[in-house]
């Protein structure tokens, strides 16, 4: 639930930043460090810094010695982070270490850096070690980080092969500046760029790392938590444009796609852009016949502030004076499976004489995670069930083994049966229809889309991937595949999507399927039914 | 061990990983300690530690990781660059004693070696003086502890000398096996024998009824002299010219150093050879045979006769008489 | 997203020996780790999540024109559209040294690299310069003439045997694409990083371990695991102490406090490879690695992959060093089995065996004891099931807990966790929760469901236990044998009587720590409760159907019971049709618990102070402000002391005296609230207590009661208000539960709190209807 705009301040704090050199006959040592003395040296090392000759045509004598071996002659108050004995051997490492991300911990430090080992016999020893060290508290969350440490290792490798950038006693006291700067920039501003050479510039942007977006399937429901459009301008993707022009909370994207008139794909591949980014949260579609309950985290969540506080303003139109909180939490608290989003509407008589959005009010409780949505799952259940074999006898145990072949002809049986009372059902579907918002059968998909929702990426493993397009089925016929789905894992809005009718409709098919009739019996008009005869609906 | 550019790593890469004078230039520095196992003749197993000598690596070993790096030590080796600067001499003597007194300390009974290395950097004819007057400094600074000192050079056999006689005081029972070297010798009438180790072509036993030098020759005193009685700064390749043509009518007294050239030369072959290895050399010159055949399956012998009646096939066929009580011998001891 | 197979891939050992680091044992042999890409694929449809994210964003393209290669290639794909199996180019392969993107020269220098590193004669061929070639097959020549037929066949033989060789050699040399030797130097950290937390992540890969090394003067000590040794000291002048191999009897009870006595011989670093058996070399040092195959970024929500490795840490490498480090100690475990290992290592090249042969020969039973225990455990985390491993005699429970696989830190709550004080890991917290944190939080209340039936923990090791083992052991049985997901906690321990938090929940952590048990509500006999089916999707459905119907052919199918329990919340008894079919459906319901596909729901109760109660509560006050002298002397303590105890029940009773005279003014003619509010205000003026002026007290509109428990003093008012002129008996009740109505507890946990009887409490409950707010959820 960390749907919160990205924070730059969640990224970790640069500690240190070092330059650590391999020098012929000194060894590893640190070169530069900012801010000077955390890095201390086991031994204090001879204090004539790199002035012999044997080294000074890697090592430049540098024009301020308090640069060089800053360890020692670090001022007493700072406390060094960690000695750097402890670690040279993974900050200057063996050669097999080299060019790779080496990320090494200390007790209470993290030490990222990118070794680079050159080999060239313009250097003494036929070779230039170096490394550009970031440090960070043990703790740290390195992920955004890692690409950094990286280039900068890359760049500087490649100055150092231009223009012998580091090696050069001419250019090498300029790496000082450069580690302060990076120092400052990252951590004030989590970016820098830093002109090296005349060619080459160190441009660095810190990106806070999310995780790989979830599933996306047709039927989902993106909601906008930002403001997704100032985040946009004219250099953004065209496709990106035109579906954030859907995204409102009400169309799923399967229906984004259609009005947009973008590739399904195309919808999904931004949908799950945004959804990486933490720009949107993907909701159920919301249909007055939906079930929703409390969750868990409703014991925490009812009585905090931000909650009560927020809720009003968002469900009620900004016209009307919001509702106080206590009125909205017994809302809440009357959601219970087997009660429609509807049934409770007219329970607490929303709409005539309490002003509230439903949609926005369900809509604000998944989106703060105290409210879930109840989904239907139908299921085949041959009456009578008898003990051991039944399993085999559902449309999941026959599609769990052979996909197609003994569905498709127990559907057709059915079909002969049923067709008798297609009549009446008939208007009856048609009249719920009118009677009810119908947010599937406005946003049929193009039948070309529909295997697309079939595909075994948009439904779990092992539907009926191979079937051949559905024709929009008229409402009197149940369609052949409905009955390969009706296993329990597909969900109502699955179903719903695929075969591109409301929920009114669907429970009509299931009751013919179940062989009940698909009139409610006396008084259960509009109500939830869990019974269609042998079709269970199993809400979860 | 040694100061940093001592030419350690390289010295090593010449005996053990075949490498050749003229490529270990392009050999970088070594971080801290690399550590290689040599399995030599078959069941001794060499644990080189070939320790980085850069100021920070040394101060590691001497102050922080004593007991890590200087207990169990059977066999230090320390190389001196005769090249060096004046002014690192003193602190390059400094590690040298702390050395000895860590070795004293963690490993009493371990024997040290002490090589002038770069010797071909002096001009041959001060390269004695020279040795030797290091080699007084060295015995000064290394008050009570025994050391041996050799000269060497990667670019001339003395590398190959000083090694042969450093693997010789770690070859468990080189004395027996000298003694049925010499045996050898006698049955085939032939004027020497020697036997090399395969893959560093180090000699481990040598035997000879020429009198010319004798065993007390292993004594390291004129050893450093013998390594540069006329160790000719010749580059690598010509060796073999020196031993194949140049020496048609040389006199039976033969050159002292010639093990060493032949090492090099096997090893050039080992080096060069494409897709088979090395099996046997058999050498006729006017005045002398050598036949050089593999013994065991990881040492080489060669013999050489100076009675031109001896044929090689002769020798050859000792050889291979000979080989099963070797290889019992070398199986003897690994029992 | 997440992954269920753990990223584990390797586990290695690592120690050091007077013949140096080196990499004693891996397993599996040959481990490698998953395809990255180097960039990002172009979108398409299909498996494109398993990608991972850190790999695509770090890993550029290596210079431009490759990248504008790259770019043709992608649109000549979405051209063709021949996505599916052109993504090679796109995967990242480790730099293995010598081809280095970003250092070019690398490649030339390589050779000579190679060849240094690894002693290996094939590679050293490539460095022998052409002159010395010619020159030597000048001599080659020179020999051919004089060579037999029979040598160049045996030169054949010869060839390839020495192939052969290099081979093993190389089998046993590489990991990944390091050099073993490199490697175990690698993962041989400075004194100052051992006896702590080791990690070191190299590109994709990430090394977690816990190293130990021998103390200075020579002698292994069990001391504290994650003390940081003590710094080595910054004078120059270097400490003394002769390096002491630890005394390592074999079958030895002495114990680290033994003298050590100094070695028979000196250990060379040349030494035979067949070490005498009574002897074996100590190790100054030993690290017990796991190689993580750095997952896919979308499996860890936190994407801390800190906070990821911290139970491999912890669960593993942790424990399994513990015990080691135990037993090097006392008896040179480690040293014992690594020098075997070496020997087994050694012959297996002499007979020319690969390192994979080796290596199961190795952790095969009657193999080595070490070599077998790391398959062992390897193989338990793969599968993601406990492992216990026995050194010697210490038995060491390996796991990973479920949560380290998935997720839900972020969501976790404290209070549902169970935090260990004193396990002190230092001050690595995330550590802490790693080990105890997945186990959740051991209520009274609440009870165990065994998760396997049969006898948990069957296994009886027939060594002969000593008296207090023998007696915790029976009391184990007689635990296990109590124990029902019937029966809470607390019942159990009166059963056994035993102490609930000295006996039972240490037990019963165990239980539930290596996954025999579960904690749940406790089941009601009459099944009273409700149950709902939990929310997962679950795609396992049909074998849950038909298991079912095998277990209870009688019962009617799954998914009509789960669709009666769902269609909305009911009391599980009301599916169930008869009363002597109660025990059968108790035993469906249990076998539902167990495979979590139900769970209970729970009745939590809030207090609603209501409009009209805030007015009269107002009113009352009013009024009380008129006769101040009365309600001063009587209030004023109580009122400051209610805030404090809230439990105390006395106190209401204490006002229900006040209530009669109070009930007659009930009914005044209701005061405009303007002039109310100025009627309050002069009285409140007069009335010193601090607060009076609060906006609360004057908005009247109805507000829930947060805490009841640490009520303010105006929402005590209307308490007290809610409880006037009701039955003091079940006012005092209402008193007693009140702390508990804060909308969190459940009802189990307030009747085991206040032993209040269920009836009681509905009484409650329906005599105080207008100010309780329920809300029934899991």
């Amino acid at each position: 639930m960390q749907q919160s705009e990205p924070d730059e301040s969640f990224l970790p704090r640069i500690h240190a930043v070092f330059y650590a050199v391999f020098d012929p006959s000194k060894g590893p040592k640190v070169a530069y460090q900012v801010p000077e003395g955390l890095v201390s040296s086991r031994y204090a090392v001879p204090s004539t810094p790199s002035v012999s000759p044997t080294t000074s045509t890697v090592f430049a004598s540098h024009p301020n010695p308090a640069l060089a071996h800053s360890a020692p002659r670090a001022p007493a108050q700072v406390s060094p982070l960690f000695d750097f004995n402890d670690v040279s051997e993974y900050v200057i490492p063996k050669t097999q270490l080299c060019n790779r991300l080496v990320i090494c911990t200390t007790p209470r430090h993290k030490i990222a850096g990118f070794p680079v080992l050159l080999e060239s016999t313009k250097y003494p020893r036929n070779e230039f070690r170096f490394n550009a060290c970031f440090v960070f508290a043990r703790n740290a969350d390195l992920g955004c980080y890692e690409p950094i440490v990286r280039k900068v290792g890359r760049v500087l490798c490649e100055c150092e092969q231009d223009s012998s950038f580091l090696s050069s006693p001419a250019t090498a006291p300029r790496i000082y500046p450069l580690l302060e700067q990076l120092y400052e920039d990252l951590n004030s501003y989590s970016e820098s760029s830093i002109p090296l050479t005349p060619h080459t510039t160190l441009d660095l942007k810190i990106f806070p790392f999310y995780p790989n977006p979830g599933l996306v399937r047709d039927w989902d429901v993106p909601v906008a938590l930002v403001d997704i459009r100032s985040k946009l301008d004219g250099s953004s993707d065209v496709t990106m444009l035109r579906v954030v022009q859907w995204i409102d909370g009400v169309r799923c994207v399967g229906r984004i796609a259609e009005e947009a008139d973008v590739d399904l794909d195309w919808v999904r591949g931004c949908v799950e852009h945004l959804l990486y980014y933490q720009h949107i949260m993907l909701l159920d579609l919301f249909a007055p016949s939906n079930i929703y309950m409390l969750t868990p985290t409703f014991k925490y969540l009812a009585m905090d502030p931000i909650v009560s506080s927020e809720c009003p303003l968002y469900v009620t139109a900004p016209s009307k004076p919001p509702l106080p909180w206590h009125t909205l939490l017994r809302f809440y608290i009357r959601l219970k499976p087997g009660k429609t989003v509807a049934e409770w509407a007219d329970e607490c008589a929303i709409g005539d004489d309490v002003v509230l959005d439903a949609r926005r009010f369900v809509t604000f409780g998944v989106i703060k995670g105290f409210l879930r949505r109840v989904e239907r799952y139908p299921v085949y259940v041959p009456s009578p069930p008898e003990g051991e074999t039944d399993g085999e006898q559902t449309p999941a145990g026959a599609r769990s083994r052979t996909p197609t072949a003994s569905g498709r002809e127990r559907s057709n049986t059915r079909h002969s049966t049923l067709s008798r009372r297609t009549g009446a059902t008939a208007q009856k579907s048609n009249l719920t229809r009118q009677l009810l918002a119908r947010p599937y059968s406005q946003s049929r998909p193009r039948s070309d889309s529909v295997p697309a929702a079939l595909k075994p990426r948009s439904v779990s493993p092992g539907s009926t991937g191979s079937t051949p397009p559905i024709p929009f089925p008229n409402p009197g016929e149940v369609p052949a595949e409905l009955l390969q789905m009706l296993d329990g894992t597909h969900g109502g809005d699955e179903l719903c999507w695929t075969f591109g009718v409301a929920w009114e409709d669907m429970e009509a098919w299931l009751a013919r399927v179940g062989g009940v009739g698909a009139v409610p019996k006396e008084g259960e008009e509009g109500r939830v039914r869990a019974d269609l005869g042998s079709v269970r609906i199993v809400f979860r | 061990m040694g100061k940093s550019g001592s030419g350690k790593t390289s010295m090593r890469s010449v005996i053990f990983s075949n490498h050749l004078a003229d490529t270990t230039k392009k050999l970088g520095a070594t971080i801290e300690v690399e550590q290689s196992q040599h399995r030599f003749l078959s069941d001794l197993m060499l644990n080189l530690w070939d320790c980085g000598g850069q100021e920070a690596f040394m101060e590691n070993y001497l102050r922080h990781d004593q007991n890590q790096i200087f207990a169990n030590v059977q066999l230090l080796i320390y190389v001196f660059d005769i090249s060096a600067k004046e002014y690192d001499k003193e602190k390059d003597f400094a590690y040298y004693t702390d050395c000895l007194n860590a070795i004293k300390e963690y490993s009493p009974d371990a024997s040290i070696f002490v090589l002038i290395h770069k010797m071909d950097l002096v001009g041959s004819d001060r390269r004695k003086e020279v040795f030797l007057r290091k080699k007084q400094e060295l015995l000064d600074h290394s008050e009570d502890v025994p050391i041996r000192v050799f000269g060497t050079s990667i670019w001339n056999e003395s590398l190959y000398r000083a090694w042969s006689r450093i693997v010789h005081t770690l070859v468990p029972n080189a004395q027996d096996l000298t003694n049925h070297l010499d045996e050898f010798v006698e049955a085939c009438s032939a004027v020497e024998a020697v036997i090399f180790e395969k893959t560093t072509m180090l000699l481990i036993a040598w035997s000879s009824q020429a009198g010319d030098f004798s065993k007390d020759d292993l004594d390291d005193d004129d050893d450093g002299e013998v390594g540069y009685r006329d160790a000719a700064l010749i580059p690598g390749e010509d060796d073999v010219d020196d031993d194949g043509e140049s020496h048609p009518d040389a006199p039976p007294v033969l050159p002292p150093d010639r093990f060493e050239k032949i090492s090099e030369i096997i090893k050039r072959w080992n080096n060069s050879k494409m897709n088979f290895s090395f099996q046997n050399w058999v050498q006729e010159w006017s005045n002398f045979t050598a036949v050089l055949e593999s013994l065991t399956q990881n040492t080489y012998i060669l013999v050489i006769a100076t009675d031109p009646d001896i044929l090689p096939g002769a020798l050859r066929l000792n050889i291979e008489m000979a080989k099963e009580r070797f290889i019992a011998l070398q199986a003897g001891r690994s029992r | 997203m997440t992954t269920s197979s753990t990223p584990l891939i390797a586990i290695f050992l690592v120690a050091t020996s007077s013949s140096g680091t080196s990499l004693v044992f891996r397993w599996p042999p040959y481990p490698a780790s998953s395809t990255r890409l180097m960039r990002p694929l172009p979108y398409r449809q299909g498996n494109r999540h398993g990608l991972d994210g850190i790999y695509q964003a770090s890993h550029l393209p290596d210079s431009i024109e490759d990248l504008q290669e790259e770019e043709e290639a992608v649109r000549e794909m979405e051209a063709t559209g021949a996505w599916a199996d052109d993504s090679e180019d796109y995967l990242w392969e480790r730099p293995s040294w010598g081809s280095e993107p970003g250092t070019p020269t690398s490649t030339s220098g390589s050779t000579s690299t190679r060849a240094r590193s690894t002693s290996r004669p094939p590679s050293s061929s490539k460095t022998s310069s052409p002159s010395t070639k010619d020159r030597a097959e000048e001599l080659f020549d020179e020999q051919a003439e004089i060579k037999h037929d029979y040598e160049t066949v045996f030169d054949f033989e010869a060839e390839e045997l020495f192939d052969e060789q290099a081979e093993i050699k190389h089998d046993y040399e590489t990991v990944f694409d390091f050099d073993a030797s490199t490697l175990a130097e690698i993962l041989a950290p400075a004194r100052e990083l051992c006896y702590q937390k080791f990690e070191l992540i190299v590109d994709d890969l990430a090394f977690v371990g816990h190293p130990v090394c021998v103390a200075r003067d020579g002698v292994w000590r069990m001391d504290n695991l994650t003390a940081p040794p003590p710094r080595a000291d910054h004078s120059p002048e270097r400490e003394r102490g002769r390096s002491l191999p630890p005394a390592t009897p074999l079958n030895g009870r002495s114990g680290s406090s033994s003298p050590p006595r100094s070695p028979p011989d000196v250990q060379e670093r040349t030494q035979p490879s067949q070490a005498n058996g009574t002897h074996h070399e100590p190790i100054s040092f030993f690290h017990l690695v796991l190689v993580i195959d750095r997952p896919d970024p979308a499996s860890y929500h936190t994407s801390d992959l800190s906070a990821f490795l911290a139970p491999y840490h912890a669960q593993i490498a942790f424990k399994l060093t513990a015990g080691l480090l135990h037993e090097e100690a006392r008896a040179g475990y480690v040293s014992k089995h690594c020098s075997q290992l070496v020997e087994m290592q050694e012959s297996a090249i002499g007979r020319a065996l690969w390192y994979e042969e080796f290596a199961s020969e190795a952790s095969e039973q009657g193999g080595n004891a070490l070599a077998s225990l790391i398959r062992e455990v390897y193989e338990a985390i793969r599968t993601d099931s406990t492992c216990k491993v026995k050194i010697n005699h210490i038995v060491v429970d390996v796991q990973l807990p479920p949560r380290a696989l998935q997720d839900d830190w972020g969501e976790e709550r404290e209070d549902e966790l169970e935090w260990e004080e004193g396990e002190g890991f230092g001050y690595d917290v995330a550590m802490d929760r790693a080990v105890y944190g997945w186990v959740p939080k051991l209520r009274p209340w609440t009870a165990l469901l065994m998760l396997h039936d049969g006898q948990p923990d069957g296994e009886k090791e027939d060594e002969d236990l000593t008296d207090e083992q023998r007696e915790t052991e029976e009391l184990r049985q007689r635990f296990f044998s109590t124990i029902s997901p019937t029966l809470s906690l607390s019942d159990v321990s009166n059963l056994l009587d035993l102490d609930l938090s000295a006996d039972v929940f240490p037990l019963a952590r165990a239980l539930i720590y290596t996954r025999k048990a579960k904690l749940i509500d406790v089941v009601r006999e009459n099944l009273k409760s409700i149950y709902y089916p939990t929310s997962c999707p679950d795609t396992a459905l049909a074998d849950h159907f038909h298991a079912f119907s095998r277990r209870f052919p009688t019962l009617p199918h799954l998914a009509i019971i789960l669709s009666d329990l769902s269609l909305a919340p009911t009391p599980f008894a009301s599916i169930v049709p008869s009363a002597k079919e109660r025990q059968i459906y108790l035993d469906a319901l249990i076998w539902l618990l167990k495979r979590g596909l139900v769970e209970m729901m729970h009745v939590r109760v809030r207090v609603v102070a209501t409009q009209d109660l805030k007015e009269s509560a107002w009113k009352e006050r009013f009024e009380r402000a008129k006769q101040l002298k009365l309600s001063m002397t009587m209030t004023e303590p109580t009122e400051s002391e209610e805030t404090m105890s809230p439990e105390t029940s006395s106190v209401p009773n204490g006002k229900g005296l006040l209530s009669p005279m109070m009930l007659q003014s009930a009914h005044l003619p209701v005061i405009p609230a303007s002039s109310a509010s100025e009627g309050y205000e002069s009285y409140s003026s007069d009335m010193h207590d601090g607060f009076s002026k609060s906006e609360e007290e004057m908005d009247l509109s109805p507000s829930v009661i947060v805490e009841p428990g640490r009520a303010t003093r105006m929402e005590r008012r209307w308490l007290d208000e809610m409880g006037r002129g009701k039955d003091p008996r079940v006012v005092d009740l209402f008193e007693r539960l009140l702390p508990y109505f804060d909308g969190k507890t459940t009802m189990d946990e307030i009747l085991y709190r206040t032993e209040v009887g269920r009836r009681e409490l509905r009484e409650v409950l329906h005599r105080f209807d207008p100010y309780v707010l329920t809300s029934l959820h899991s």
